[in-house]
């Protein structure tokens, strides 16, 4: 786990830390807070979590889901899935470079 | 509880209370889990809120240029109406200072004075051009019914306005009756006065401000018209800034060569250039132009953001 005050941090934009999780399925905004923790050690406030929600549907990211009104699940769009994998594969292309090159200074991934 | 979480939604634009208001409300007590919200966790929420704010008007994030460009120029009308304020401060603060400057030393001192109220009669003669330009489409507005969407807004301004306008009537028959040592200082209960009415007429300009940036946000505006409000914002940008620069070199001269003037005391007596008036009103035009600058660098995101679009060269 890489420490707290780190200055090299794991990616933790709620943007996509929230696709990550509703790659998964649908989830409500509670839900969401408590996957993202889980399988990201990151707590976003109500107000993080919601500012990304509301700009992740102005994009046509997410979408809602029909149900109940007050705990409304939210899913990933197809364009969603599109810029998570697109993400994704930029960073498995950094992580690519950084495993070659620490194994180059006898630090092994 | 579920009261006080409801007031705190307030925080966040109509629009958007509409949309997400019931589910958000949902989540804050989830995540309270029936504790009372502690005072972090209400200003974390204000905070969001008035963040949301900035997206919903398009003073942040990303939003269209045309958005940009429109709260750009409204950032920039409501700084120039901090720099009123700062402006009428530094003015008030500055009355009869060339008796206090020695001869040789005045020249210099007059022409910063002099560079601040021109930037101030330009910035304050471009704010009016920018009304006068959407004037037209205000007229538009009123006869398609937007009246009363700013009816509150100009009825608070007008009765704040009216109210200040009698207080300084009241306080200036009042100052004809008392020496200039009373109205500077020496009576407690004037300065007192004084103090009220300032506030009221801050109060005022802060409410004007309010009813403008209200309509303006209500009004439809062509493109056009956009681009030009945010061409004459960019000038009010640059007469904020030279105001600014002027007083601080007006305040840094006379510290130099009359010092004794800010603190009211006989010529040639040691003195602090260092008064709370100065520092106050140097403060709201230094506060002012930031806002100002902000609001110039959001209308210049506008053209970068078309410039990547390809939308223009």
């Amino acid at each position: 786990m890489v420490a707290p005050n780190s200055p090299l941090r794991r990616p933790n934009d709620p943007p996509l830390l929230l696709l990550t999780s509703l790659a998964s399925g649908p989830k409500h905004g509670y839900a969401l807070s408590k996957d993202v923790e889980e399988f990201a050690g990151v707590t976003l406030s109500p107000g993080t979590l919601y500012g990304a929600l509301t700009r992740l549907e102005e994009q046509g990211l997410i979408e809602p889901v029909d149900g109940d009104a007050r705990r409304r699940p939210y899913r990933i769009t197809a364009s969603g899935v599109a810029a998570l994998r697109e993400v994704t594969n930029e960073m498995r292309r950094l992580t690519r470079v950084s495993v070659a090159r620490l194994r180059l200074v006898g630090g092994v991934a | 509880m579920s009261g006080s979480l409801e007031r705190l939604l307030r925080w966040y634009p109509r629009a958007w209370r509409e949309r997400y208001g019931e589910e958000f409300l949902a989540l804050l007590e989830d995540e309270l889990a029936g504790a009372a919200p502690g005072p972090s966790f209400r200003l974390r929420v204000a905070l969001s809120g008035l963040r949301e704010r900035g997206h919903a008007s398009g003073v942040v994030g990303a939003a269209t240029a045309e958005a940009r460009r429109r709260a750009g120029a409204l950032l920039v009308l409501v700084a120039w109406a901090g720099m009123v304020v700062g402006g009428v401060g530094l003015a008030k603060t500055a009355e009869h200072f060339a008796n206090a400057v020695p001869v040789a030393s005045r020249t210099g001192v007059q022409l910063a004075y002099d560079v601040a109220v021109l930037a101030g009669a330009a910035g304050t003669f471009l704010v009016g051009l920018g009304a006068l330009v959407v004037a037209p489409s205000f007229v538009r507005f009123v006869r398609r019914g937007g009246w009363p969407r700013i009816v509150p807004a100009l009825r608070r301004a007008f009765v704040a306005s009216a109210a200040s306008a009698v207080a300084t009537a009241g306080l200036a028959e009042w100052a004809h009756h008392l020496s200039t040592a009373q109205r500077n200082g020496g009576d407690t209960l004037y300065g007192v006065a004084f103090l009220v009415v300032a506030v009221l007429a801050v109060l005022a300009i802060a409410l004007w401000t309010t009813s403008a940036v209200t309509t303006v946000a209500a009004m439809d505006l062509s493109p056009r018209l956009v681009r030009v409000e945010a061409r004459l914002a960019g000038a009010v940008g640059a007469a904020a800034a030279l105001l600014t620069a002027s007083a601080l070199v007006w305040w840094i001269e006379v510290g130099r060569v009359a010092p004794w003037f800010f603190q009211g005391v006989a010529r040639g007596v040691p003195a602090s250039p260092w008064s709370a008036p100065m520092v106050l009103s140097t403060s709201v035009l230094a506060a002012s132009l930031a806002v100002a600058l902000w609001g110039v660098s959001r209308i210049a995101s506008a053209r970068r953001l078309e410039r990547s679009l390809g939308l223009v060269r």
